[in-house]
Parts: structure tokens; C-alpha cells; sequence
């Protein structure tokens, strides 16, 4: 059976200034019919440019150097632009990372799907709308008809993902590319998107090549691997293979690095890797993960290894494959470390009661005529407690209000009402009046390291100003150093890294500054806001693990926000979900990974993609898409998508509390009893 | 889209509100006795207290104001200060209509090369063609009108005699007439509008060519004209129109100048000489009325924006 | 600066204008008023020689740019013009950019009724095209001021005072506007809301977290205002309604040749070209930095 595309020693060059940069170095993989084949690796290891480089589209300052790819009966490269453009869309189509980004914003839907059939397929005008809507049906969009004369804002996001589907596939192309396409996503529309591609390509009999960074979501959905470290092929394989028996180091350090792998070992710490990727412009000369690499030997800083073939179908590029797949070497970092747990003492550190918050953008002008929009409530009666040295983690998608709720807390944003309590000490909801006891015990990590950062600070100075600001004593300069110094080590960074800049850091270097930081002062409680979402994978780990040892070390607690469950469960003590501005469940760890759940949570959990091939994809799937903050349902806010809906209870009354003996909250019109009943 | 136009509208009359406060407070800055001012030293007690009494001198400040601006609303814009007291409405209406026609060949010259221009570059980012256009767009277009003006007047009227070197307007002008008269003013004024639109241009179309909508169409296999002119142009193209409105604004401040420099019978004239005569009548409904058309302009690129960007139409 | 050869001739040119304003009294061969004496036309009587003044010459190894028609040597003319066309331009911007840096920043960080409020009296000055509300201003404020005895009108004049009142108050909510919207932007960074959480004060907030984040936004916006304004500056000049006689001005000095174009063109040319030259300059330096600052922004 011959290969739908194939490329061959394909090299990608960039120029940077006056260099010339190999992204992507002497790549060859091929891509069977009816075959959707994963191109894995984490930012920075050329994913992107070689999967838009297949298409021969490529950024400006680009060009192929060496290589050809096989297509039909050509060679893509030698094509002229003209010939390229009767070949995409045509035969092989393509689906974006940021859907609403890539649909035309001034035209219509049903416009943009048709001048794709209209070109390729020569229809007419009425009739590429007609081809456009069976196109929209198939993805399962309701009402095609009025779809196609909607603009892509006036779309969810889920929406505009299985329109630029739809509209791939509407040409039948023998190839479809799909970049990262549920990245942009909630989890669980994720899932249904993920249900759709899986669904498409076998009734389409068309072959795919799925680029991504997430290890769940390729295993479960592709057939093959490609692992991609640095612009090269580390190892490729079927996907069973690859995720049950993975030989390259690099590979198994990336899976042991996932929160679920530790999860499934009772592994209280992650496995990680050590170092940082090599920029493209100072890559060993040997391998390219040698310096990364637990096993490495002499030979692998000098010599480059061929890419070979093991058994049918599973590639390496490793020297040490061979001891790898006898068994006598395991190439892991063992997971060390400072090893003390700690448990959640009795007390609280924070609690937070009936908290309330709605937006109102009403401007001047608009309060003038009258006209007052909506107001969008954000928080409506959230209450949560902390217990002294304790994790809770909160989770929720977008617009579940888990970010508001934590800048209510820090004062970022100032509730409209409710009550907090720091160590017994009340709290003003309003930031300016909080005294500096307040502030020094509750501090914030952000998101985005990269804006969390003064870019025109160093990190001395970053550091320095939060203690001599907050700290309980008064410091001379010099115990601030050596204070600055201790907590860049903490978080292992060396004294060295005092006199940099922002932009001379990676993105986790940043990030342990922005953690040296929070934990400057000796706060007693620090709220992270999906501190590692931004972050690789094996970064995160390395990240964890430190957030973990700190809390040993500190005696802190946190409020973990995040929208990844793997990591709230590796995490935390105590488990809050939220929907809309509403919690809708809150237990410990193992209470609320268990039956009796709230729908929701039992639909996030199966939406999950688990890095496991052989376990099969939860089945549970939200219709329809969360609402808009200002159309928040009325009753309880879940009853528009809930698998469990009970009749008009669900949409009229708002559901009661209902507690277990041990403390496990959901707020659900079904008693305990019957969710147990229904999800065993 | 109903919602947005009254609250463009009434954003409208705010701002013009204020700006006719504004223009009112500056003229009164005046030290001493306007009257003195205007009639001389030598003006008896009697001819001073008439004249004041002729223009509403007597009343408080806010009362000269609000019997202003009725008056400018219905229609009654005073009487000139100047010799037989002209009325003001058909003197500064006849000098708009001149002015308004040569500011409509600036814009039917301008726009479509300052566009043009600024799309070239743009398709060619970063070549000798780009290049040549920015060196254009900030050099020789960039300069003050009076120095184009009398650099043109030098070659094409004194020089080689092709058009004339000051405006003469007579009733029984036919087009060859006009043209021979609008044209240096107007395209003096069209340089300094053609660099900043071209740049401006050039700038949209570059960012909206980075989107990743561009290169949906482009692996949707469409040819290129296709992407630029159904795709690209559009959205690149919406930015322009505001970009025209206040490059409007530049106009009516450069045809001052020109309308010196070419002895053109047009507003501007009439307001220098206003000014240096301390003529407020005049120089009021000047300054009111191109207020009014810098704010209209806007207003009316504002609407076709609006409705030309389905996310704003839709909302 | 060195990749962008047309902008580094740009900087390297406006330099060199500088340096002639700071230097003008010492390397102008005669005072900008001073009235030349034509050697070939005099009549001595009562051994005192008077001669006629050497109105229109042209230029000559004496008098490299010609003399005028009152005899004025051109070239000192324009050298002590400087001072006017780019030193009145350069006070004026550093004073909106100051003005409007403060009010940006004020406006952007609250927000709110505030802001609203400002911007809505921000836009209607802008309502005004910038040459026309200048006329305005210039045609009311000069009297009066020329009828104060404020010492520093009294020393630097009445309409170079006015002009820099005029030029400040069309800029102003023009750099307002920028530094406004820039401030927007870093308002809600992390970094910021980092300092509100250790209990910053607002002015520390302002000063030391914002600004630095909006300079490469300010310095363009002002190299632009200092295009705009000496525009504006010699515009006026020639419109006769900004630097009177007998001012080196340039502008003023193009309306004073006007008249005298067939028989003195140097008079009229050279204050052209320098006006040309200077603003050809400031615009190639300003869209450089421009250029670089979005550079940066990009690789961000």
C-alpha cells in the first residue's frame, strides 16, 4: 500500500538576522491511507513548521533546503506556487489551531465554505451553499441553513472548530492537517471535536496528520506517533507501541513527567527532565537530547545516531535503544528530593463566605440615556474553605468564574459582597484597605510568566522590593540578598540569576522567579492561577514538584486553579468544581473522583483524554455549548446540557446543597443515593 | 446598529456642544474693548456704545453665547464687523462652496493613489518597491503645504505656464477653467494626504496579512487575487476609512495655507483675514462650520465602518 | 540605528541642525537684523561714510545664500532662525509630552467616570483641525499677553510664548490619547496587579511600573508631535500670523521673499530648503524609531 504523503531527509532552514537556522532537520515520515498519525513534541521542536511544511507553507523567511515530499505523483517541493494551490484545499485540507482567527471575519459561513467547492469542484454558487450545509450536517452543527448565514463571530468556539472541519472535508481531500485544533478548547468540547475528527476520517477513508503538544488527546486518537525533539524524529511507532513500551529516553521522560502517571503509580512526586531544550542556534553536535539525557553516554555528545528501524514500523534515533529494550537500563529520573509530606492540619487558613460578584460595563453615555446592559454575575454565592497546609484545587472551564473567585480573594477585583477571614483575621473585600499583614500572607501566581514579570526589572529587584515592602521585619540590604539568594535556590535557580531580565529568562525560569517571589514574604496562603498551563509538559513537572516541596518547607497553603483535572488531582487535598459562577461539588481527592458526582464533574472526567491508548475515552458528551455569562440558565445553571436532566425542577429551582457524612458537598436536584445508583 | 448610531450621533452633538464653547471662550480671550478694538482710538463714546449695542457687546458672556449659538442655529449668523457691516451667512457660504470643491478633487486625487500606494507596498513588504514608497510617503509628501505649493507654482505655472499661478473665480468658468485653477492647489494639498494615508495603509494591510485567516485562504487553495481581493482587502481596507476622516481634518488645515499661497477665494482666506482683523462673526462661523464638516466626516466614517464590519453591524 | 541607513542620516542631519541652533550667535557672520552695507554705493561726506544697504545680492563668496531685500545676509537669518523653527517645536513638545504623559497615564489606570469625562474633552479639542484652532488661539491670546508684563513674556515674546501655548494645548490630548491607550494595555499585567498586591502606591505604580513599559510609545509619539510642530510652527509663519518682523522665522522669512521672488529667488529658496531638509530628516528619524520599537514589540 503506498504512503498518501511521504517525506523524505526533508530539512526546513529559517533565517534569523544573517544566519540560517535548521528547524526541522532530515525528517522522513510517511503517512498511510486511512492513518491518523500524531506529530507530537513540545514547544519549540519544529511541530508546527513541519506539519505547515508538508503543505510547502511556509513563513516568509523560510525555504527547504534539502528533501522531497511524496504526493500523488509528485514531489511537493519542486511544485511551482500555482500547482500547490490546485493541490490544498483541494487534496489535502487544512484545520487551524485558533479557529475564529482563521475564518474571515467580514464574510458569511456559508460564503467561506463555498468558494472551496466552487474552486475545486466547479459547482455552482447555490449549489456549494448546498454542499456547505450536508458538510455542516455531518459535523452535527444544528440548523446548517441558518449556520451558513451567520459570520464566524456570532459562533462558539466549538462551532467555528467544526465549521473550519466541515469545510476542510467538504472537498472529500485525500490528507487532512489538523494543528492543534482543540487547543484553543474547553476539555469537553474538546472531547466531542476529538469523537467528531475520529468519526470523519473513517467514514471519509481520508489519512490525517494530528500535531499537538498533549500526549491524551494523540493517544487517543492517532495510530501513529512521531515523536519530535529539537526538528528531529526521536522515535515513531504505532501508538500502542509507542505509549505501552516507548524506548527513546526522551520519550519516556516526557510520559513520566504527565500528573496521571504518578497518579496511576501512587508516585508522590513526577518524574522530570533535566535541562532545557537547546535553541536552534546551539544544538549539540551529537544528539540532541544527550544533555538531557539520564543515560547518555560519550558517544552520544560526539556522534549523531541514525534514525533506525526496530521492529516493523517503530523507528529510534537513540545509541542505547537495544540496552533500552533488553530491560538492563531504564532511562528515568528517579524522582528525588526533598521526601516529606505534608497533611492538611485542622484550622482554616482562609475561608470565604457567600461570596458575590457581577461586571457591569455601563458607560457614562449609555447610564445618560438609560440604557443599562445586563449586569454578568461572575460569582454567585461561592463559599470555600482552606485548611492550614493544605492544596485546594478548583476547577472548572472557561467562564466557571475560578479566576474571578481568586481576585476577589487577593482584591484584585472587589466582591460586591460576602466575607473573608485570613487566620482569624477579617479581611476587606476592597484591596486598598487591607493593612500589610493581610497582604504579605496572601499572594498570587499568575498564569502567564511572561507578564508577571517587570520587563524592566531584574530579578533582584523583583524580588527585593516584595520583601523589603512586606517582610515582618526590617531587613538590612545585605540580609536581603542573602534572603533573595536563599529563595532563588529554593526554587533552583542559582545566585547568578539575580542580576537578569525577564527576557533573558524561558518561561519556567520565569515562573520559579514569579514562585521566589509569592513566597518572599512567608505568606500563609498563595493562590496559583493555573500556574503551569502555559508551560511544556515536562516543565510543569519540574514546577509541581516544586510547589509541592515548598509547601513542606514553608508550612503555605494554596488555592490551585486550574482547568486541567490530571494536575488538580495530583495536587490537592480538596477538590472544588465549578460551573458558571456556581460550585457545583466540593470533597477530598478520592470523594470526588468517586461516585456519587455531580453530572458535570462525571462529564469532565470522562472528557478527559488519558494518555493511555488502551484505555478506551469516557462516553459521556455535553450537547451544546456553555452559555454566555450574561444568558446564565436559570435553576440550576447546568440543566441546558445535563446528561441527568430531571424535567422543569432542573430549570426553575435552584438545587439544594446536599452533604454526605463526610463532608462531600454537591448541589444537585438528585439525591446522593440515585447519582451513586446512576454511575455505578 | 440602531443603539450605535444614536449614541454616535448624540457623541456628535456632545462634542460639538463643547467645541463651540470652546471657540467661543478663545475669542473672548480679547483684552480690553473689542469695540475699541475695531472702530480705533479715535471712536467717540457714542459710536462705541452703538456698535456695542449693534453686536450684543453689552450682555453677560453666557447670554452672548447662548443668543450666539440660537442664532447660528436658526440660520442668523450675525453681521460682520467689518466695513458696511455684510451679513456673514451668504459671505462665508460662498467662500465654503469654493473650498468644498477644491477639498473634493484633493480627496478624488489622493485617496485612490494614497491607497494604491499603500497596498504595493504592503504586497511587497520589504523590497525596493516598499522601500521607495516609505522613502516617498515621509519625504517629499511630507512637507508644508506653502513650500509645495510655491515649489509647484515655480515649475508648472511660472515655469512652463501650464496652469495658474493664483486663483481667479469667475461665474462663466466652464471645467478646463476650473481645472486650470484647482489643479496645482489640489495637488499641493494631496501630498501631505497621500503620505500619511499611504503609510497608514500600508501599516493595516501588512498586520491584516499576518492573520491566520489569510493563510486559511491560502490552504484553501484559492488563487492569490482571490485572497487579496475577496479576503484581504476588505478588512484591510476598513481602517482606511477612518484614517480618511481624520486626514480631513489635516485637509481643512492645509487648504488654509494653500488657499494663501494660490490666492484662492475659498474659507481659509477668509478666515487669516478675519483673524488679523479681529473679525469674530466671521471667524466664529468659520470655525464652527469646519468643525461641523470634520465632525460630520467622521460621523459618516464611523457609519460606514459600522456598517461595513458585520461584528459591530450584528451587535 | 546602523541597519536603518535613511533614518541614521535622518538623526545624523537633525543633529547637525541642533548644534546650529546652540552655536547660531557664534557662526552667523552677522546678527539676523543686521543690515548690510553694499561697499559699491557709498557716499562719504563730512568723513563719515554712509552707505546704501546691499538689499538682493545674490550669493557670493561673502554671502553664501545672498542677502534679502532689506540686506540682510540670509544664511545669519537662517542659522538665528533656528531658534525659533526648531527651538519653539522642541520646548513645546517636551511640554505636551510631559502634560499629556501625566494625563495618559491618570486616565488610563482609573478609568471610569474620570476618564470619560477627560477623553470627551480631549476629543472635542480634537475636533479642531489643529491649524485652524492655532489661528484661534494665536489671533486672541498674542494681544493679550502682549499687553502683560509677565517678566518671561516680556523676554521671550508675546507670540513665541502664545505659539508654545498653542502648540502644548493641540498635543496634549494628542500624547494623551497614546500614553492613555498604551497605559490600557499594561494596566491589567500581571506585573501591575502584582504591585497593587504588596500595597504600592498609586504614583509608584504609575511612575515606575507603567511608564517605563509606555516610553518606546512616547518617544515616538513625541519625535512625531515634533514633526507636527515645526509644520505647524512655519505654517503659521507663512500664514503671517506667527513670527512677526523682523524674526528669522523661516516660514516668515518665505512670505517676506515672495514678493521679491524675480528679483532676490535665493531669499525665498534657501529658508525653503532648510525647511524641506529638516522636516525630510525628523520624519526619516521618527519612522525609524518606529520601526525599530514595532520590531521589538514583534520579538516580544
Amino acid at each position: 500500500m503506498l504512503p498518501v504523503i511521504q517525506a523524505k531527509n526533508l530539512s526546513i532552514e529559517y533565517r534569523i538576522g544573517k544566519r540560517w537556522l535548521n528547524v526541522i532537520q532530515d525528517v522522513s515520515l510517511h503517512i498511510d491511507p486511512v492513518q491518523i498519525h500524531g506529530l507530537v513534541g513540545e514547544s519549540g521542536s519544529g511541530k508546527s513548521t513541519l506539519g505547515m511544511g508538508l503543505m510547502r507553507y511556509l513563513a516568509n523567511n523560510a525555504w527547504i533546503s534539502q528533501g522531497e515530499i511524496l504526493f500523488d505523483t509528485y514531489d511537493l517541493v519542486k511544485l511551482s506556487a500555482a500547482e500547490m494551490s490546485k493541490i490544498h484545499g483541494r487534496h489535502i485540507g487544512f484545520v487551524p489551531q485558533n479557529p475564529l482567527d482563521s475564518l474571515n471575519p467580514s464574510l458569511t459561513i456559508g460564503n467561506q465554505m463555498a468558494e472551496m467547492t466552487q474552486l475545486h469542484l466547479g459547482l455552482s454558487h447555490k449549489d456549494a451553499l448546498k454542499r456547505a450545509c450536508e458538510a455542516l450536517e455531518t459535523t452535527n452543527i444544528p440548523e446548517p441553513d441558518a449556520v451558513i448565514r451567520r459570520y464566524p463571530h456570532q459562533l462558539s468556539g466549538g462551532m467555528q472548530q467544526r465549521v473550519m472541519i466541515a469545510m476542510a472535508l467538504s472537498t472529500r481531500p485525500r490528507l487532512l492537517i489538523l494543528d492543534e485544533p482543540t487547543t484553543a478548547l474547553d476539555v469537553t468540547t474538546q472531547a466531542v471535536i476529538l469523537d467528531l475528527v475520529r468519526e470523519l476520517m473513517k467514514e471519509e477513508q481520508a489519512a490525517a496528520l494530528y500535531v499537538s503538544h498533549d500526549l491524551g488527546t494523540i493517544a487517543q486518537l492517532c495510530d501513529v506517533v512521531t515523536v519530535l525533539y529539537s526538528g528531529e524524529v526521536m522515535e515513531s511507532a504505532p501508538v500502542k507501541t509507542l505509549f505501552k513500551k516507548p524506548l527513546h529516553p526522551y520519550t519516556i521522560g516526557l510520559l513520566a513527567s504527565l500528573p496521571s502517571a504518578a497518579a496511576g503509580q501512587n508516585q508522590s512526586r513526577l518524574s522530570t527532565i533535566a535541562g532545557v531544550a537547546p535553541s536552534l542556534s546551539e544544538r549539540p553536535s551529537g544528539c540532541a537530547f544527550a544533555p538531557r539525557c539520564p543515560v547518555a553516554i560519550a558517544k552520544c555528545h560526539t556522534d549523531k545516531p541514525p534514525l533506525e528501524k526496530t521492529t516493523d514500523n517503530h523507528f529510534l534515533r537513540c545509541w542505547r535503544w537495544q540496552d533500552i529494550a533488553s530491560g538492563d537500563l531504564i532511562p528515568k529520573n528517579p524522582p528525588i528530593g526533598k521526601r516529606e509530606e505534608t497533611s492538611p492540619q485542622p484550622g482554616y487558613v482562609l475561608t470565604a463566605q457567600h461570596i458575590h460578584k457581577t461586571f457591569s460595563e455601563n458607560s457614562l453615555l449609555d447610564r445618560l440615556m438609560g440604557k443599562t446592559a445586563r449586569p454578568v454575575q461572575a460569582l454567585a454565592d461561592v463559599s470555600i474553605k482552606i485548611n492550614q497546609r493544605s492544596t485546594l484545587g478548583l476547577v472548572g472551564e472557561s467562564g466557571s468564574g475560578k479566576t474571578t473567585l481568586a481576585r476577589a480573594i487577593v482584591g484584585l477585583d472587589t466582591a460586591d459582597s460576602g466575607d473573608l477571614e485570613l487566620l482569624d483575621m477579617p479581611v476587606n473585600l476592597d484591596l486598598d484597605k487591607r493593612g500589610k499583614e493581610i497582604l504579605r500572607n496572601l499572594r498570587l501566581i499568575f498564569q502567564n510568566p511572561n507578564d508577571a514579570l517587570n520587563p524592566y526589572r531584574t530579578v533582584r529587584e523583583t524580588i527585593g522590593r516584595t520583601i523589603t515592602l512586606l517582610a515582618q521585619e526590617t531587613l538590612s540590604p545585605i540580609n536581603i540578598e542573602n534572603r533573595i539568594i536563599a529563595l532563588l535556590e529554593s526554587v533552583g535557580l542559582t545566585a547568578a540569576y539575580a542580576d537578569r531580565y525577564p527576557q533573558q529568562l524561558s518561561g519556567g525560569e520565569k515562573q520559579r522567579v514569579a514562585i521566589a517571589r509569592a513566597f518572599s514574604a512567608k505568606p500563609a496562603l498563595i493562590i496559583a492561577d493555573e500556574p503551569t498551563s502555559s508551560l511544556d509538559v515536562s516543565v510543569q513537572a519540574v514546577i509541581l514538584n516544586l510547589l509541592k516541596d515548598l509547601r513542606a518547607e514553608n508550612g503555605a497553603s494554596y488555592l490551585f486553579i486550574s482547568h486541567d483535572l490530571e494536575v488538580i488531582r495530583y495536587l490537592a487535598d480538596w477538590i472544588v468544581v465549578m460551573y458558571l459562577g456556581e460550585i457545583v461539588e466540593q470533597g477530598t481527592n478520592e470523594q470526588v473522583s468517586q461516585a456519587p458526582m455531580h453530572p458535570y464533574t462525571e462529564a469532565l472526567l470522562s472528557a478527559v483524554p488519558m494518555p493511555d491508548p488502551t484505555i478506551k475515552p469516557g462516553t459521556i458528551r455535553l450537547t451544546g455549548d456553555i452559555p454566555g455569562p450574561r444568558n446564565k440558565p436559570t435553576g440550576c445553571p447546568f440543566h441546558t446540557r445535563c446528561p441527568r436532566y430531571l424535567g422543569d425542577i432542573c430549570r426553575d429551582e435552584r438545587p439544594p446543597l446536599r452533604e454526605d457524612e463526610h463532608g462531600h458537598v454537591i448541589r444537585c436536584h438528585i439525591p446522593l443515593e440515585d447519582l451513586k445508583q446512576l454511575q455505578s | 446598529m440602531i443603539r450605535y448610531l444614536v449614541r454616535r450621533v448624540l457623541l456628535l452633538l456632545i462634542t460639538l456642544l463643547v467645541t463651540s464653547m470652546i471657540v467661543f471662550a478663545l475669542t473672548q480671550f480679547l483684552p480690553g474693548d473689542i469695540a475699541r478694538l475695531i472702530l480705533g482710538r479715535d471712536a467717540s463714546p457714542e459710536a462705541i456704545e452703538t456698535f456695542r449695542q449693534e453686536f450684543g457687546l453689552n450682555e453677560s458672556l453666557p447670554m452672548q453665547y447662548v443668543n450666539w449659538l440660537g442664532g447660528f442655529l436658526t440660520g442668523n449668523w450675525g453681521k460682520s464687523f467689518a466695513e458696511g457691516n455684510p451679513s456673514v451667512r451668504p459671505l462665508v457660504l460662498d467662500r465654503l462652496g469654493n473650498s468644498l470643491i477644491l477639498a473634493g478633487f484633493t480627496l478624488l486625487i489622493s485617496v485612490p493613489i494614497a491607497i494604491l500606494l499603500g497596498v504595493m507596498a504592503a504586497l511587497r513588504e520589504n523590497t525596493w518597491l516598499d522601500s521607495l514608497i516609505s522613502l516617498l510617503s515621509l519625504s517629499v509628501v511630507g512637507l508644508p503645504e506653502f513650500v509645495t505649493g510655491i515649489v509647484l507654482i515655480n515649475i508648472f505655472a511660472l515655469g512652463l505656464g501650464w496652469f495658474e499661478a493664483t486663483s481667479l473665480i469667475q461665474d462663466d468658468y466652464n471645467i478646463g477653467d476650473w481645472l486650470r485653477i484647482l489643479t496645482l492647489p489640489a495637488i499641493t494639498a494631496s501630498f501631505v494626504l497621500i503620505g500619511y494615508i499611504t503609510r497608514l495603509t500600508r501599516a493595516g494591510m501588512i498586520d491584516e496579512l499576518k492573520k491566520p485567516y489569510v493563510q486559511t485562504a491560502i490552504l484553501k487553495g484559492l488563487p492569490f487575487c482571490q485572497v487579496i481581493f475577496k479576503h484581504v482587502l476588505r478588512n484591510a481596507l476598513l481602517p482606511t476609512i477612518t484614517v480618511i476622516a481624520i486626514s480631513i481634518g489635516w485637509l481643512m488645515g492645509g487648504i488654509v495655507v494653500i488657499e494663501n499661497v494660490f490666492n484662492f477665494p475659498g474659507m481659509g482666506s477668509l478666515l487669516v483675514k478675519a483673524v488679523e482683523q479681529k473679525n469674530l462673526p466671521i471667524l466664529q462661523a468659520v470655525v464652527v462650520l469646519i468643525v461641523f464638516i470634520f465632525a460630520a466626516a467622521n460621523l459618516i466614517a464611523d457609519l460606514i465602518y459600522a456598517a461595513l464590519n458585520p461584528r459591530i453591524r450584528l451587535n | 540605528m546602523a541597519q536603518r541607513p535613511m533614518a541614521f542620516l535622518g538623526l545624523i542631519i537633525v543633529c547637525g541642525y541642533l548644534l546650529v541652533m546652540l552655536t547660531a550667535p557664534m557662526i552667523a557672520p552677522h546678527g539676523f537684523s543686521d543690515v548690510l552695507d553694499d561697499p559699491n554705493n557709498c557716499i562719504t561726506r563730512n568723513n563719515q561714510t554712509r552707505c546704501a544697504a546691499l538689499k538682493n545680492a545674490p550669493p557670493s563668496a561673502e554671502h553664501l545664500m545672498g542677502t534679502d531685500r532689506n540686506g540682510r545676509d540670509v544664511l545669519s537669518r537662517i542659522f538665528y532662525g533656528t531658534r525659533e523653527t526648531i527651538g519653539l517645536p522642541i520646548v513645546a513638545t517636551l511640554l505636551s509630552v510631559m502634560l499629556g504623559t501625566v494625563i495618559g497615564l491618570a486616565i488610563g489606570y482609573y478609568g471610569g467616570w474620570i476618564d470619560e469625562i477627560v477623553s470627551r474633552i480631549l476629543d472635542s479639542l480634537l475636533a479642531i483641525p489643529a491649524l485652524i484652532m492655532a489661528l484661534v488661539t494665536l489671533a486672541t491670546i498674542v494681544p493679550t499677553l502682549a499687553m502683560s508684563d509677565i517678566p518671561l513674556v516680556q523676554s521671550l515674546g508675546a507670540v513665541n510664548i502664545a505659539l508654545i501655548f498653542v502648540i502644548t494645548l493641540l498635543y496634549t490630548p494628542i500624547v494623551a490619547r497614546v500614553i492613555r491607550s498604551a497605559t490600557l494595555n499594561l494596566r491589567d499585567r500581571g506585573y501591575v496587579e502584582i504591585a497593587r498586591l504588596r500595597g504600592e502606591s498609586t504614583a509608584y505604580i504609575l511612575f515606575s511600573e507603567i511608564l517605563p513599559g509606555v516610553l518606546p510609545a512616547l518617544v515616538v509619539e513625541g519625535s512625531l508631535r515634533f514633526s507636527y510642530a515645526i509644520f505647524l510652527v512655519a505654517s503659521l509663519g507663512f500664514l503671517g500670523l506667527g513670527a512677526q518682523p523682523p524674526s528669522p522665522e523661516w516660514g516668515r522669512m518665505v512670505l517676506d521673499a515672495r514678493s521679491q521672488y524675480a528679483t532676490a529667488p535665493w531669499a525665498l529658496w534657501y529658508p525653503v530648503l532648510a525647511i524641506a531638509i529638516l522636516i525630510i530628516s525628523v520624519n526619516l528619524m521618527s519612522d525609524g524609531l518606529q520601526r525599530i520599537f514595532r520590531h521589538e514589540a514583534e520579538r516580544e
